[in-house]
């Protein structure tokens, strides 16, 4: 077995894999809220990835991919057996985790899975959890039944209403504070930054409720050298990689990062696709046909 | 004879043997439809287009309807719309549309700044058809704002195992468009309904792979694909185009027309134009390979010379200092030891200007095709200007001075001594001679890499450096004032089975093609069929 | 002369021995060997004829073997029966009356068929010969008058014969019920020197099986009605398509064609007349759409069986986009008997705008059950009660289904509606093409639909966006519904589904599929609100909301029910009253019918109420 090597690759949902990578460094060390930096082959990019599992004894650690631009199609492509050319962790500050009381743990898309080692250590923590997670449409809903066994409350939200309730993570926030009324000590919430915008706005009117966001940046060296995926928090500049990624979310500059930093690089994300072409399956079958033809 | 029918209380002409969908766009009425194109024989799919006959029990389909004299049709009545609109509701309901219901749609749009780039479609934001969907447009006419019935999603796999095209099935409306295309109008029939009733889905015979089952890969079927289910894979994820310029293909003599799209001051694709009388089947280098070809990395941005500085290398240097260092090495051979090499990827203006030049500077028949480079040799030539890179450079005996006009880095290179950046179509103005004399036009639609420039302008220069008179046209249209009042050039026609653009290997420089073009050839020869009988 | 008046100048009786496909798979053709055999061993081959017959209409009574010219009918003949019916009959005279037909309404066996009500009612004219003559001998039918109406209708004009097909008032039996005359006269009009015909034997609706019958038992009066049409119309060449699934059928019409041909009925110049036609066997490919005609046509030309938009018509553009005449293989059949037996007294038989009789298929729960042949307009009380014998095990009458998935269900209240096109339209169900299920107070109506719906959603050929999304739609709900997790909004939503495949389809498939949904829907209303409010099934049919119980005053420990349970639900020891576990159980219903002392009996199951 090779160092990085994919022991295990399963997409559960549409564009969504989960991969099992033994790195017995990083699952010593790991901690709920933690990334790693992973960079597929010798020339590509490094991208951060969510933490969301890993195994002390076992020295594995698991992640979830969504596929949504080159980096990711490329590990899309990669079967189990093929390796990372490098896999750096565990980076970031872990989580701000105590025994609150009552917290939503709140999660969107490819924010579920990366809720799910924070919802899990703040019930070990003692808390009372409930989670809300929250998907296009119920065939995109995954870990229903995992965040069941480290929460008090499933709460699931799809936009179409395919499944659970209708709308988004803050309608059921808002109907949660306003109408029912409950008591909510602290709020974890991790999906795209537009949802998390929103969420921030809403508890900062309604009652002021601590909440904590983990932020999605442009990152690089992922150390705090570079610069690349800075933020203003509370006026000044702090870097998503070391200062967070989670951050007290009422202090976020959400329109900065929505609309400055992460578009920045767009055009060179779009064209650098122009010229991707993952080998073809059809080829590689031909091939072997041709090669069984030849010893036959 | 004219003949008139009633349509929403409008007196309306019609021609015998149309349609009432025809004859009510003509008229100006609109009609919704998703299946039907005028430029596709009509099928009568989608159920959108229905109307309300006078005497009909049922609801027909304009686009199948033959006209007839004194029917009496209304096209948006109240119970017309609720059908249509319940219809339109079940397509939405096997088709990933949250977006279309979602309630921040609106806002949406204004804060996602492009799409996710990959993997399957979940909803208009990963797709990259979002702004040409016709589906969108359709549900903006019927005001559908939400979906009543059980939604499913098909979850049927990503197909990508082929070249060139994505094919991401759960958002097939079944309406057959790219199947009319390939089987009606163009003939290849390499994919067509497969399997019955709720199961069914275009594919391919016995479900094999797109490269055995005859497709082209002309992209016609993307062309005519109303949802994003087709998809090319290079040119993509790119939104709404900051230009489009009509242009004429330079890859062969055939001069195909398309339209250029630039975002970012970048090709980033290619298309058909869409008015549906052009000639719509291109090979798959010009469908496909375009935008990779033009932007590739290692262009060439600036003129070299070689010049031993620590080793022998190209070394950069000003266009003034290349042209002058060319044109004084030149001027010390004779006639009859220079080369002149044209490339048929070439301009009018620029093999205009290159003749011109030839005429004065080399009693050697100008070299238009590969395998006549061989002959300069027993001729004695030793300083050749090509326009055309080749590996017979690197084997002729006698050669002492080589300019290469290039548009990569290549080996031959090493062999040059002074190697000069140009553009490619796309990059520069001119004109096109194709097939029967036809005439076209060539439009520029980016600006070429660093210092690249247009042949004729590198001729132009390099005659006057020279002191030759003749060559000082101060703009293009001069130049082709001139050529207009010659005689008509002589230009070799170039087949569609060339690989190479300008010398330069298209699969060497586009990785898709490469793979294209391997995998046809190991299926040929494991199906005992020629191994170059290839359709490129 | 008939044939059994010519047989018997030389035979004293014949055996007739019924080799429909029903039959032959009750080993019929064994007991046609039995038969020659033990004719041997008692040395009676030269007086006593074995020969063998088509379809009889009476399957669930089968192998039925018939000695003329008595009229003896033996009923269910298994071939260790043979040996008696030869000793004891034939060679006896005695009659073998434990193997008469027993009859479940009057409770005691009749032996001559000419009594049994089941045939005497109905009024066989088209299935006149079935079971009657050698479907395989073209003298067995011209002896009983084939082939006279072709050599009448040649004498005559095309445009007569087209006015005496009018003046009859035959409408098409494939379902549509249109004027055949003009049907006929549509392509004849057609501009256009090459013309097809075509007979429509895809027959495909689930248990009907006239098309079937017909064809194994009388081919050639099939044939004969299409020469006949292909003369009015001036077509010259004709196809039968028909499903692969019926090879007896295809092997049977295939000789007839054989013969017809030898006898100068086919190839060129047709008995000296101008009429050149010949006729070609196509096969079906397993898709129910096929029987829709222009779903046919593309079958028949090699593309894939999709309906299209008329117009253009098949009359004047059809096969190969030539005129066209289709027809279903009963309006064939009728064409030849009219122009056997006069025009008038086809039209004398039935009502105004229906002449003529109707076949369907009587199958559910009647005591009867079979193929019929009754005038047009008689009422539905009379098939269920005289000729079906009324309902299985004296229960109360619920419904009929008429049509196929094509068609709806009637209630009680229209027992006495007439069977016509216009009256069956009007109460929202079709006549089609002739199939209908009798339906007790045991079947459950929504689970009725949901059959019927899935077959269509089956067979949907998926060009269009209402049948093949919609029917879809419609199904799932419908399944949430007989699961017990229907919801408030449903019934609406059906509602509107339905209308909308109904509106929206573009073919007959899709058009009529909503029929058995939106008939119950109108008629059987309560049992649906009762599925989705009370989650309770009334026909106590549907799987999901039943459980069975063991009646433990009734059940003697004979551990019947435990030995055949599939998933082993039921414990009990030998001798003691036995329990039915009803977490494990399925529902399958085998104990129940199983038990010798039908001590299991269905209950509702308590649902879990939903706050």
């Amino acid at each position: 077995m090779s160092k990085f090597e994919i022991l295990k690759k399963e997409e559960f949902v549409p564009n969504f894999y989960k991969l099992d990578i033994s790195v017995p460094t990083i699952a010593r060390k790991a901690k709920a809220g933690q990334f790693i930096l992973v960079m597929v082959d010798e020339r590509s990019e490094k991208i951060p990835l969510t933490l969301i599992d890993w195994d002390k004894e076992k020295g594995t650690i698991s992640f979830i991919v969504q596929e949504l631009g080159l980096s990711t199609s490329k590990m899309a492509f990669m079967e189990e057996g093929d390796s990372f050319y490098s896999i750096v962790g565990p980076l970031g500050e872990p989580a701000y985790l105590e025994n609150f009381g009552t917290v939503v743990v709140s999660g969107g898309c490819y924010g579920v899975g990366a809720t799910y080692p924070i919802a899990k250590r703040l019930k070990e923590l003692g808390n009372h959890v409930i989670t809300i997670i929250e998907a296009k449409n119920e065939n995109l809903l995954y870990y229903e039944e995992e965040f069941k066994t480290v929460s008090d409350e499933v709460i699931l939200v799809t936009t179409d209403g395919s499944k659970g309730e209708r709308g988004h993570i803050y309608d059921v926030l808002e109907h949660m504070i306003e109408s029912q009324q409950r008591k909510i000590d602290h709020i974890k919430v991790i999906g795209c930054n537009v949802m998390m915008s929103k969420v921030s706005k809403l508890t900062k009117e309604k009652g002021a409720i601590p909440t904590y966001a983990t932020v999605t940046t442009i990152m690089v060296d992922g150390t705090g050298m570079c610069g690349s995926c800075r933020l203003s928090y509370d006026g000044k500049t702090k870097f998503a990689c070391v200062d967070g990624p989670e951050f007290n979310a009422h202090k976020i500059d959400w329109e900065e990062i929505i609309h400055v930093r992460n578009t920045l690089y767009i055009s060179e994300e779009t064209l650098s696709l122009q010229n991707f072409s993952p080998e073809c399956r059809s080829l590689a079958k031909y091939q072997e046909k041709s090669r069984e033809e030849e010893t036959s | 004879m004219t003949k008139w029918m009633n349509i929403n209380g409008r007196r309306v002409v019609f021609e015998e043997g149309e349609t009432v969908l025809e004859v009510a766009t003509k008229a100006g009425i609109f009609i919704p439809t998703l299946c039907a194109r005028p430029d596709l024989p009509s099928f009568g799919a989608c159920r959108l287009c229905i109307i309300d006959v006078e005497g009909n029990r049922t609801y027909p389909n304009s686009c199948t309807l033959p006209a007839r004299e004194g029917m009496v049709v209304r096209t948006a009545t109240p119970d017309l719309q609720t059908v249509r609109r319940n219809v339109f509701q079940l397509i939405l309901a096997e088709h990933p549309s949250y977006c279309i219901i979602c309630k921040e749609h609106d806002e949406c749009e204004k804060v996602r700044h492009g799409e996710y780039k990959a993997g399957r479609v979940i909803g208009c934001f990963t797709c990259s058809n979002k702004e040409i969907c016709e589906i969108r447009e359709i549900s903006e006419y019927l005001r559908v704002k939400d979906i009543r019935y059980p939604m499913l999603y098909k979850n049927l796999p990503l197909e990508r195992d082929d070249p060139f095209l994505v094919r991401d099935y759960n958002l097939c409306i079944l309406c057959a468009r790219c199947i009319r295309a390939c089987q009606d109008v163009l003939g290849y029939s390499a994919i067509a309904l497969t399997k019955r009733g709720h199961d069914t889905k275009v594919g391919t015979i016995l479900e094999v792979s797109h490269l055995e089952s005859g497709c082209v890969f002309c992209g016609h079927c993307i062309d005519v694909c109303p949802t994003g289910a087709l998809i090319a894979r290079g040119s993509t994820w790119f939104g709404t185009p900051d230009k489009s310029v009509t242009t004429t293909c330079n890859l062969c003599s055939h001069g195909c027309q398309m339209v250029i799209d630039v975002k970012w001051d970048k090709v980033v694709n290619v298309h058909p134009p869409y008015e549906l009388s052009a000639r719509r089947e291109y090979c798959v280098k010009g469908r496909f390979c375009i935008p990779a070809l033009v932007n590739g990395r290692d262009r060439l941005k600036y003129p070299t010379v070689k010049r031993k500085v620590i080793k022998e290398e190209q070394y950069p240097v000003p266009w003034d200092e290349a042209i002058t260092h060319t044109a004084d090495k030149l001027k010390g051979y004779k006639p009859e030891e220079i080369g002149i090499i044209l490339s048929p990827s070439l301009t009018d203006e620029a093999v205009y200007l290159l003749l011109k030049f030839a005429q004065r500077v080399s009693t050697n028949p100008v070299v238009f095709i590969e395998e006549d480079i061989k002959n300069l040799q027993s001729q004695g030539v030793k300083a050749i200007f090509s326009t055309f890179n080749s590996n017979v450079f690197s084997e002729f005996d006698g050669l002492e001075f080589l300019i290469l006009q290039d548009i990569y880095q290549s080996n031959s290179s090493d062999t040059a001594e002074v190697v000069l950046p140009t553009t490619m179509f796309a990059e520069e103005d001119g004109t096109k001679s194709g097939e029967e004399y036809m005439k076209y036009a060539i439009n520029k639609a980016v600006e070429p890499p660093g210092e690249a420039l247009p042949s004729w302008i590198i001729v132009s220069r390099l005659a006057q450096s020279m002191g030759l008179d003749g060559f000082n046209h101060e703009s293009i249209e001069n130049l082709q004032d001139e050529i207009r009042n010659a005689e008509p050039l002589e230009i070799p026609k170039v087949s569609k089975q060339q690989l190479e653009y300008m010398g330069v290997p298209i699969a060497d420089k586009v990785e898709e093609f490469r793979l294209y073009i391997t995998s046809k050839r190991a299926i040929n020869q494991s199906k005992g069929k020629g191994v170059l009988d290839v359709q490129i | 002369m008939t044939q059994v008046e010519s047989l018997q100048k030389y035979y004293q009786k014949t055996v007739l021995i019924c080799k429909g496909t029903g039959c032959v798979s009750s080993k019929s053709d064994e007991i046609s060997e039995e038969f020659e055999e033990q004719l041997k061993n008692f040395n009676l081959q030269e007086k006593i004829k074995v020969d063998f017959t088509g379809c009889h209409g009476f399957c669930a009574q089968g192998p039925i073997v018939i000695i003329e010219p008595e009229g003896v009918m033996y009923a269910q003949v298994k071939s260790p029966n043979v040996k008696q019916i030869v000793e004891s009959h034939l060679k006896n005279d005695v009659l073998v009356e434990d193997l008469f037909f027993m009859d479940p309404k009057l409770n005691k066996r009749i032996g001559n068929y000419k009594n049994i009500d089941f045939y005497s009612k109905q009024t066989r004219m088209i299935l006149g010969n079935c079971g009657h003559i050698n479907p395989e001998e073209i003298d067995a039918y011209m002896n009983t008058g084939g082939y006279s109406g072709l050599r009448s209708a040649l004498e005559k004009k095309p445009e007569e014969i087209i006015q005496i097909i009018t003046d009859s008032g035959l409408r098409g039996r494939g379902g549509a019920g249109f004027s055949t005359g003009l049907k006929w006269q549509f392509c004849h009009d057609a501009p256009g020197s090459e013309k097809y015909i075509i007979c429509n034997a895809d027959e495909g609706d689930p248990g009907a099986f006239m098309d079937r019958s017909l064809l194994e038992a009388d081919p050639h009066s099939v044939l004969e009605g299409m020469i006949i049409g292909a003369y009015a119309i001036g077509a010259s060449h004709g196809i039968i398509y028909c499903r692969a699934e019926y090879p007896l059928a295809i092997k049977r019409f295939s000789r007839a064609l054989v013969t017809a041909k030898e006898r100068g009925f086919l190839g060129d110049n047709i008995l000296n007349s101008s009429l050149s036609l010949d006729i070609s066997v196509h096969e079906g490919a397993g898709a129910f759409v096929c029987g829709e005609e222009t779903a046919l046509m593309a079958s028949i030309e090699g593309h894939r069986g999709n309906p299209r938009t008329r117009p253009p018509f098949p009359a004047t553009s059809g096969l190969w986009g030539k005129p066209t005449n289709i027809n279903n293989v009963k309006t064939w059949a009728s064409a030849s008997w009219i122009f056997k037996n006069g025009w008038e007294k086809f039209h004398g038989i039935g009502v105004e705008n229906a002449t003529g009789t109707a076949i369907f298929s009587l199958t559910g729960k009647v005591k009867n059950l079979g193929l019929i042949e009754v005038p047009m307009g008689t009422p539905l009380r009379e098939i269920v009660y005289e000729i079906g014998g009324g309902i299985l095990d004296d229960r109360e009458f619920k419904a009929v289904q008429t049509g196929g998935p094509s068609g709806g269900c009637l209630p009680p209240s229209h027992l006495d509606s007439p069977v016509d096109y216009e009256t069956m339209a009007a109460s929202g169900s079709i006549m089609g093409s002739g199939g209908m299920i009798v339906l007790d107070e045991t079947n459950c109506m929504v689970k009725l639909a949901h059959y019927f719906l899935t077959f269509t959603q089956a067979e949907s050929c998926g060009k269009c966006i209402p049948c093949r999304i919609g029917t879809r739609a419609m199904l799932l709900i419908l399944e949430r519904i007989i699961t017990g997790k229907g919801e408030d909004k449903d019934l609406m939503l059906l509602e509107e589904l339905a209308y909308t495949v109904k509106m929206g389809s573009l073919c007959a498939l899709g058009q009529t599929a909503p029929n058995p949904v939106l008939t119950t829907l109108k008629y059987f209303r309560n049992e649906y609100q009762s599925h989705i409010f009370e989650k309770r099934c009334l026909a106590k049919d549907c799987q999901d909301l039943i459980n069975y119980v063991i009646d433990e005053s009734l059940c003697n420990g004979c551990t019947i029910c435990a030995r055949n349970c599939p998933v082993s639900a039921i414990t009990g020891e030998k001798g003691q009253v036995h329990f039915i576990d009803t977490a494990v159980c399925v529902t399958c219903g085998i104990c129940h019918s199983s038990c010798p002392k039908t001590a299991i009996f269905k209950q509702d199951r308590p649902q879990k109420v939903v706050p």
